[in-house]
């Protein structure tokens, strides 16, 4: 054990691993200029593996950097020699691991999300970037909504969705992560119920900001009736829902952006916007928000740099859309359970390098004594 | 003052110059009546303290005037000093002579070249004839030519941006340029006393001294008055509407008239509000002449105003010093305006070029001989020129009130101090005369690569939202710069070594303690990049909610840390030996300067400031002669090694 975790520990393995992830590195950040941020990111560095062609599998940035995990978990483990000249670079190679090990639990355990707010509105919940989800709501009820979602292996064609909170089934006919819609000209047979009437859709490439990409889906939904039973089309942002009618109530059937539920509610009260004096550069952008937790409220400003924390989510200032009467505010909503590595990490590494630099000097000084 | 460009509709700037052509010949006769006024270069200088409000900062006339200078002239060039540029010469006047003439005197300006056009096939479009030598054009013949083409403009001006030719983008942008400069020419045309009435009865009735001229501002104080006496006039009899007073009266209408033309003029915000609205838009001359009721403030503004012009066009150099002054404190400004002043006149950072090209001839000579008393003075010299530069960068921070790095101007003088200090820092404790040469080559390079980024205007610039955060200004992007600088001097030091090796014995034996130096300086790189990299991460957790996202710039950064890792590391694993480790060690430059000027050219993310198309081919040629500087020493050392170890065997 203690032979085998000497040779995962070996500076070697570092070295050819970063030499690796140098080169995805180098070879991620311009590709960003073709396919955009997000899809090179997803392609390089959140992948285990990158495919080339399709076929060949190379070591993707996350899989590197777990390699880089192990060498260094085993170097502090098994190789290390505690002595006082080399307690700098422990102590900031400990630092190093605890970066990986933030940046592995934000990678498997973070929500991120964007709520977008009209001044005077509220909301309980927030949308996932990138994550999307089939929402069947429940509308019979006058007191509230019954919504269920689903995501990540229902996101795709072939998805067969059978679930006791809706009496018939959804068959995904055809998925597109990004696609056009085109209105029909010729007549559709009767089982295309919906905006599948007028409308189909084609799938075309991922667009390189990510945020533009629409995706669509043709479903088939049997089991309700005659009547209702037939070919849909959703998608992302659809203006008006689709309804379905079976079993003496009405759903809503949605393709949207994953909506995660908040513990707690924000009421946009103001948004400003500052610019700098005969210029249209912005200054600073803040916004009054209400955070209600059941019958209490609680007055926030968030503005850039100044994020509002609250039971572990984090409320940032992003964006904003300017109306004619009324401006709307967007805030990015975070939960990471790894966000306060980096900044122990930092504190350790500074502590370690420091104390090396200084040792290395001081070796410097004496041996120039000598000398 | 570009906002003013991209606010500006098209087609009503297309007016604006065929006007100010046809304005041109009207005006013509009136400047030789005028005559010409040689405006004394001290009353210039004085006004150069005057406090404008441009590009959202209260700033003086001075930096004003050097920011617009240099946008007519060239965008990026570095064949002059352009904080010195002038109409007449280059190298000669400094800006503000030539914007007090350009508004005192625009007949004079408008046929001053002024204007560098570098494409000789922009010139030639408009049918103007080429000026080989200089490629300077002057208002005059640019307005006449652009009139020539006003259909062409228009075709260009419909196109989508991205198919417009280079060309034809130079010549929309042209066509922008002379409306602003035009803009600028007409900035003072309301308060200038020029309207000569030519009735001192009128005159008298009006309420003005006879003989007296008059302005603009004076007449359209009295504007009731004088529609009353026109409404009167008109109801005349042809034969008593030819009356002297009447034959003034209407001429007085007409130049009225004419003069309202410039009431669009816009981009010289002289007129600070009042106390109580201090921090809002600051308005024109001409803002103050659109017809509204002057109040007390506004009023008094004016008067100043008017006072200062009529003291400049008299030559009065004490007067125009003092109005200028007192107009400054009476509009409530917390004075960095003098500071200012003094910092573009002491021009910091180019002087300290001459000094560290001093401080590299005074060391090649020492080596020649004399050489104790040469190699000191070149010391001495480096220290001077630091000492420069990080004075001007101190009093950059005191006019702004911010940390010293926000844009990537500021990052390269910054850069350049943080190597020369360290220079001296590591020649008082390892007198090897090494870091002089390192400090004084990397101080020349640095400040002449960061001159030609401040030949792209006022370099004191206001920030957008995000950046406006001055603690995470004064963490992050300090300790990332400070990187740069020292991991570029680990670089530096590491390429001293490899060229060591190649030496004799005295080189070879001199080598081992500036191998040593080299790795002492890549462990302060290493700390100050990784501690830089991840405090970047927490600013992006603290305002955007995600600590890293694999940004170009954050690459970049990470992208020098790795190679720094990755050389330290392939020397523990026995990979690299010094040669090679040394070879490493000096191509982190090119690291470095991927991340510092190769990312602006991928222009994605949210980090990217300033880049244009020179800096490319610059980057590139930088990274091409590294890599064969490197591959060659390295294969020299090599071989003399090798020979050594024959011999010593």
């Amino acid at each position: 054990m203690n032979k085998l975790g000497k040779q995962l520990a070996s500076p070697k393995i570092f070295f050819f691993t970063a030499i690796w992830l140098l080169i995805i590195l180098v070879k991620g950040t311009l590709a960003q200029k073709d396919i955009g941020l997000y899809q090179s990111q997803e392609y390089y560095f959140s992948s285990w593996f990158i495919m080339v062609g399709g076929l060949l599998p190379l070591p993707g940035g996350r899989l590197a950097m777990a390699v880089m995990f192990i060498n260094l978990l085993s170097k502090l483990l098994f190789s290390s020699k505690f002595s006082v000249a080399r307690i700098g670079t422990h102590i900031a190679h400990f630092g190093g691991l605890l970066l990986l090990v933030g940046g592995f639990i934000t990678a498997y355990y973070s929500k991120e999300g964007s709520m977008m707010l009209y001044e005077g509105d509220k909301s309980a919940f927030f949308d996932d970037y990138h994550e999307l989800e089939i929402a069947i709501i429940d509308t019979s009820n006058p007191a509230f909504d019954e919504v269920t979602a689903f995501r990540n292996e229902y996101i795709d064609t072939g998805a067969v969705i059978s679930d006791p909170s809706f009496p018939g089934t959804i068959k995904v006919v055809e998925y597109h992560r990004n696609a056009d819609l085109y209105r029909l000209d010729s007549a559709v047979p009767s089982e295309f119920k919906g905006m599948a009437q007028r409308f189909y859709v084609r799938g075309k490439p991922l667009d390189s900001e990510a945020s533009r990409n629409r995706a669509a889906m043709i479903v088939e939904v049997e089991g309700l009736s005659p009547v209702e039973d037939g070919v849909y089309i959703i998608f992302q942002h659809m203006q008006v829902p689709q309804l379905l009618n079976g079993d003496g109530r009405t759903f809503e059937l949605s393709l949207r952006n994953a909506r995660y539920p908040l513990p707690f509610g924000i009421e946009l009260l103001d948004f400003e916007k500052v610019m700098h004096p005969g210029t249209m550069k912005a200054k600073s952008y803040s916004s009054e928000v209400n955070v209600m937790s059941g019958e209490l409220k609680r007055r926030v400003e968030i503005s850039m740099n100044q994020p509002m924390r609250n039971r572990g989510y984090t409320f940032y200032q992003a964006s904003f859309v300017e109306g004619q009467v009324k401006e709307a505010s967007v805030f990015a909503v975070v939960k990471n359970a790894g966000r306060q590595f980096p900044y122990w990490s930092s504190i350790i590494m500074s502590i370690g390098l420091f104390i090396h630099i200084v040792l290395r000097v001081i070796k410097h000084v004496n041996k120039g004594e000598k000398a | 003052m570009r906002n003013f460009i991209t606010a500006m509709n098209f087609f009503e700037t297309l007016k604006y110059s065929a006007l100010a052509v046809s304005l041109l010949f009207v005006y013509n006769s009136h400047a030789t009546e005028n005559e010409a006024r040689d405006i004394e270069e001290a009353v210039a200088d004085s006004l150069g303290s005057l406090a404008i409000q441009d590009q959202g900062r209260i700033k003086p006339l001075d930096t004003f005037a050097r920011a617009s200078l240099l946008a007519f002239q060239s965008k990026s060039t570095f064949e002059h000093n352009p904080y010195r540029s002038s109409y007449e010469r280059p190298d000669k006047s400094p800006a503000i002579w030539w914007l007090t003439r350009l508004m005192l005197d625009p007949q004079t300006a408008y046929e001053q070249k002024v204007f560098k056009i570098r494409t000789d096939e922009v010139v030639q479009s408009m049918s103007i004839p080429v000026d080989a030598d200089e490629q300077l054009y002057s208002f005059k013949e640019l307005g006449e030519g652009l009139n020539r083409i006003s259909g062409t403009l228009q075709a260009i001006n419909e196109k989508e941006p991205n198919e417009r030719s280079r060309v034809e983008k130079q010549l929309l942008d042209l066509f922008f340029k002379t409306g602003q400069y035009l803009d600028i020419s007409r900035s003072l045309t309301g308060v200038i006393a020029d309207i000569d009435v030519g009735s001192d009865v009128l005159l008298e009735e009006l309420g003005f001294e006879p003989g007296q001229k008059l302005s603009y501002f004076d007449v359209i104080q009295k504007k009731a008055l004088i529609g009353e006496k026109l409404m009167a006039w008109s109801k005349l009899g042809d034969e008593e509407k030819r009356s002297p007073e009447g034959v003034a009266l209407s001429n007085l209408a007409r130049v009225l008239q004419s003069k309202m033309q410039d009431l669009s003029s816009r981009s010289f915000r002289v007129i600070p509000p009042d106390a109580d609205h201090r921090n809002e838009d600051w308005s024109t001359p001409w803002g103050m002449l659109d017809g509204h009721t002057l109040n007390e403030w506004e009023l008094s503004r004016m008067e100043g105003l008017k006072e200062i012009v009529a003291l400049a066009q008299a030559g009065d150099v004490e007067g125009v010093a003092q109005k200028v002054d007192a107009y400054n404190a009476e509009s409530y400004l917390e004075s960095s305006i003098g500071l200012e002043v003094f910092f573009n006149k002491s021009d910091f950072f180019y002087r300290s070029l001459y000094i560290y090209i001093l401080s590299c001839l005074l060391l090649w000579f020492s080596f020649i001989g004399f050489s104790k008393w040469l190699s000191r003075l070149s010391f001495a010299s480096l220290a001077f020129a630091t000492g420069l530069q990080a004075v001007g960068i101190v009093v950059r921070c005191l006019i702004l009130g911010r940390p010293p790095v926000t844009n990537l101007y500021e990052s390269i003088i910054f850069v350049c101090g943080i190597i020369s200090l360290s220079s001296v820092v590591l020649e008082i404790f390892w007198r090897k005369n090494i870091a002089i040469f390192v400090g004084g080559i990397s101080g020349v390079v640095l400040t002449f690569i960061g001159l030609r980024y401040a030949s792209e205007g006022d370099t004191l610039g206001m920030l957008v939202a995000v950046l406006n955060d001055n603690f995470w200004l004064a963490t992050h992007v300090l300790t990332i710069t400070i990187g740069y600088g020292a991991a570029f001097l680990a670089g530096m030091v590491a390429h001293v070594y490899q060229v060591l090796r190649c030496g004799g014995s005295e080189w070879q034996k001199m080598s081992k303690g500036v191998f040593s130096v080299s790795l002492s300086i890549s462990f302060v790189a290493l700390f100050f990049v990784v501690i830089g990299t991840i405090l970047g991460g927490i600013w992006a957790d603290q305002s955007w909610g995600r600590f890293w996202g694999w940004d170009p710039k954050e690459n970049g950064a990470l992208l020098i840390a790795l190679w720094l890792l990755i050389v330290l590391h392939g020397r523990l694993a026995g990979y690299l030996k010094p040669l090679e480790y040394a070879a490493g060690l000096g191509l982190v430059n090119i690291t470095v300067a991927l991340a510092w000027f190769g990312v602006n050219l991928l222009s994605v993310g949210l980090h990217n400031y300033g880049f244009d198309d020179g800096v490319a081919t610059g980057l590139f040629a930088y990274c091409g002669i590294e890599v064969l500087f490197t591959g060659i020493v390295y294969i020299i050392g090599k071989s003399k090694e090798q020979s050594l170890k024959t011999k010593s065997a």
